[in-house]
């Protein structure tokens, strides 16, 4: 939730950050500046929606407890 | 051939009298009945009657249901539903007709199942279980998802291949339970509360394929849809084709009509904001071009503006001096221009000056002076002569004057009361006499008084 939290902050300083530059009425100094943290918040932001894992698992049960295994349906042998 | 034997006379009935017995014999024997069978054209004109057919694979009874007992009926027949009726069998002559007269009908099987839904549904929105105020709100980006659903289903295949086609990088961990037959609510409610409990996920989705409404009976139990309700974790339900509503949908926190779109509800957000960020950051590239553009426009404008200031500098005396020759050419014309007019202009100065007017003022005050002054001497000495004559009579009005006369003046001591009647002084008293040279002191040594 704070992961998701600080994602929402960074793509709401994103979008100012665009208006600012658009407007134009930044000084070079400013723009520039403003321009490298926009950069790097398109990376965090980018990140962040790539950092899940990509798998699918299923959970079995197994003697007392649960273990997770990879599950692979029809489809995926099809690819 | 074909000719008729009778062996005793038979009984010939008129077809009324046939209806009639045939009416008797069935309005007895069905007076009350009981029937089971299939709803088939079904229809219910103005007059608000129903009218239908309850068939079975081999045969078919045309039925009614006046208005007046239809109106006790929680459900609206339709064709295909399966019904136990109870009415009266009834004769109708004039077409030589018979229908039931039905009193009740209750849905079997799928009828049934279908009231039973609209029941729960009823009883469990009064309860307050599907309040939109209770829904848990859908995370931002889910990155974790539990599937509870049929492994071997065509749920999991459907909301996979959505998965797989957006590549979309969830982490989903499938857990497997029966969605069908006696035990299926139990599983999917165990695996609820499973999740809950031991799998750090931040959606469930509970889903299961199309089929009748047997088959999703499951997804209609009141325990299941309290067990979503207490559910800590949002649930999404995605049961049956997208015209199926479950008690589950109803209780979920969102529903999804289908098992793919629950998928599509997962990625959707992710692909839009991928979208998003992308579009964001062509618009920053976009915006710094721009500037550095339009800032380097105005670098090389300015630089063209900016010189050597030693070059200024000698500008501004060339400047300088043909600004002064200018001045000079300019005065020089002016001066040759005006040399005519200026030695005129100068006549006409020495004419109207003021010295001549002033010279006559000069003359007229002196003579004004002369009289002013002879008029004040006159009058001077008039006022001499007045005062001195004055002055004589004041003299002659003085006392002093008539002392020199030879008259005195006697005044008593100490009150220098001047004295006029003797009456006034007793003997005795000091007495000032004044002269008109110096004063003698003395006493009153006797009175003479007049008395006229």
């Amino acid at each position: 939730m704070n992961n998701n939290k600080s994602f929402e902050d960074a793509m709401e300083r994103l979008e100012e950050i665009v208006n600012l530059l658009e407007n134009g009425e930044l000084s070079l100094e400013e723009s520039l500046k403003i321009f490298e943290e926009g950069m790097s918040l398109v990376k965090f932001c980018t990140t962040k929606l790539e950092e899940a894992e990509k798998k699918v698992s299923i959970l079995i049960q197994e003697n007392d407890g649960y273990v997770q295994v990879p599950f692979k349906d029809i489809d995926q042998k099809d690819e | 051939m074909g000719s008729i034997v009778y062996e005793e006379a038979p009984k010939i009935y008129s077809v009324t009298e046939l209806t009639q017995e045939i009416q008797d014999l069935i309005e007895s024997k069905f007076n009350i009945v009981w029937i089971e069978g299939e709803i088939s054209n079904f229809r219910t004109p103005i007059s608000g009657h129903y009218y239908m057919s309850l068939k079975d694979k081999y045969a078919q009874i045309k039925a009614v249901m006046f208005r007046g007992q239809n109106r006790n009926l929680s459900f609206i027949p339709k064709d295909g539903l399966k019904v136990i009726a109870k009415g009266r069998l009834s004769v109708y002559p004039p077409r030589g007709e018979y229908q039931l007269i039905l009193e009740y009908i209750e849905p079997l099987g799928i009828g049934a199942l279908a009231l039973a839904f609209e029941q729960l549904k009823r009883k469990l929105a009064a309860q307050g279980i599907f309040d939109q105020s209770l829904k848990k709100p859908i995370p931002f980006l889910p990155q974790r998802v539990a599937v509870i659903t049929s492994p071997t289903g065509a749920a999991i295949r459907d909301f996979l291949k959505v998965i797989r086609r957006r590549f979309a990088n969830l982490e989903i961990i499938i857990v497997p339970v029966r969605v069908q037959g006696e035990e299926a609510a139990k599983e999917i409610i165990n695996a609820i509360e499973l999740v809950n409990s031991i799998l750090d996920v931040d959606i469930i989705v509970l889903t299961r394929g199309g089929g009748s409404i047997e088959d999703l009976w499951a997804f209609n139990k009141e325990e299941l849809a309290l067990a979503i309700r207490k559910s800590r974790i949002p649930i999404v339900s995605a049961v049956g084709h997208e015209i199926d509503v479950t008690i589950s949908d109803l209780a979920a926190d969102l529903r999804a009509p289908t098992p793919s779109a629950a998928a599509e509800i997962l990625v959707k957000e992710k692909e839009s904001l991928v979208k998003h960020i992308f579009e964001l950051r062509e618009r920053l590239a976009g915006s710094i071009r721009n500037i550095l553009t339009q800032k380097s426009l105005e670098l090389n404008r300015v630089r063209k503006s900016l010189r050597d200031p030693k070059k200024l500098i000698q500008d501004k005396l060339l400047r300088a001096d043909e600004l002064g020759l200018r001045c000079i050419r300019a005065i020089k014309v002016i001066m040759e221009k005006d040399e005519d007019s200026f030695y005129s202009l100068k006549k006409e100065f020495f004419m109207c000056s003021p010295l001549n007017k002033i010279n006559s003022i000069k003359q007229k005050l002196s003579f004004h002076k002369k009289v002013i002054s002879n008029y004040i001497t006159q009058r001077l000495r008039h006022n001499y002569t007045q005062i001195e004559r004055l002055k004589n009579r004041l003299e002659d009005l003085n006392p002093l004057s008539v002392l020199k006369r030879g008259y005195s003046i006697t005044i008593r001591l100490p009150d220098k009361k001047v004295l006029k009647d003797a009456a006034t002084v007793k003997q005795g008293d000091k007495l000032k006499i004044l002269l008109a040279k110096g004063s003698l002191i003395g006493k009153v040594l006797s009175l003479e008084i007049d008395n006229e």
